[in-house]
């Protein structure tokens, strides 16, 4: 054990004490151990003359009237349970039956979103492609007007891809984060 | 030796280590461990308590690039130590009685 590490212990016995009362405590030590030092003598001397921390701590509580520390409050640890066969059967068949059907529902949903995202794109992808290609139809001998209105038809529909895509990405997202959530809290539940 | 009275020796002993200069905590134990047992974590105590009830005053003095406490035998003190005397004499002349009744 180094001092530094001894010092943590006694700071640790005596926590429940005042801030004053274990500040002294420590300087005290820490003074100690450095006129011990400065006279030659070697950290695990010092250490075996100081005594095991536990004990300085107790004697610093008897001597200076305080009463035995505090027990910590310690969580109870959670216990693993343990399944039953017929449990387990249960669980088994409550994933079959039910939690099957409902995950495939599920992942049908989203995957539905994503092929309407997926579309989304295309269709904003068209319309950028309408919207670059809508000139080349004065070559067919088309009016500017007709002109203008496929551009503005093309550039519409860019914007309905784009929204198509954004809203449904967001779909998928928020969906595949809902079935995350149901799946931990019917499987907590079971 | 009885616990509570090494208890009240070991005070007057470390009272008597600071009657003619103040001193610290190393050098207080230095001074006083060649005539009674005495270690770090008895004199903390000690100290505190000869602090508390005002027998000895204390300062810091930074020695060495580090804060030094050192501590000063005060007038209650100087009264303590004449006190444990005068109960010195009181032991002395009982003592003279049971070794006389052991003859």
């Amino acid at each position: 054990m180094t001092f530094s590490e001894w010092k943590k212990i006694l700071r640790r016995e005596l926590d429940d004490l005042p801030d004053d009362e274990v500040d002294s405590a420590i300087d005290y030590y820490k003074e100690m151990y450095a006129d011990m030092a400065e006279a030659g003598r070697r950290e695990e001397d010092i250490l075996s003359e100081f005594g095991d921390p536990y004990e300085c701590a107790d004697k610093i509580r008897r001597e200076r009237g305080f009463g035995e520390r505090r027990a910590r409050e310690d969580k109870p640890k959670k216990e693993r349970r343990r399944f039953s066969l017929g449990e387990a059967v249960g669980t088994a068949l409550f994933s079959l039956l039910i939690f099957l059907p409902i995950a495939a529902t599920g992942l049908g949903i989203i995957a539905t979103f994503i092929a309407l995202a997926i579309s989304g794109a295309a269709v904003a992808f068209a319309g950028v492609v309408g919207a670059v290609a809508s000139p080349a139809l004065l070559l067919f001998g088309l009016g500017g007007g007709t002109v203008l209105m496929s551009l503005g038809a093309c550039v519409c529909l860019f914007g309905v891809g784009i929204l198509l895509t954004v809203g449904f990405w967001l779909a998928t997202k928020y969906s595949l984060k809902g079935a995350l959530t149901l799946t931990t809290l019917i499987y907590r539940r079971v | 030796m009885d616990a509570q009275l090494k208890k009240g020796l070991l005070e007057v002993c470390v009272l008597a280590a600071i009657r003619e200069e103040e001193s610290y905590g190393y050098k207080i134990i230095s001074d006083v461990a060649p005539y009674i047992e005495i270690s770090e974590s008895t004199l903390y105590p000690i100290l505190k308590r000869l602090e508390a009830s005002g027998a000895v005053s204390t300062r810091h003095e930074e020695v060495s690039g580090r804060l030094r406490k050192y501590f000063k035998i005060t007038r209650l003190g100087l009264d303590k130590i004449r006190e444990f005397r005068e109960t010195m004499v009181e032991f002395e002349r009982i003592g003279r009685f049971i070794d006389k009744d052991g003859d």
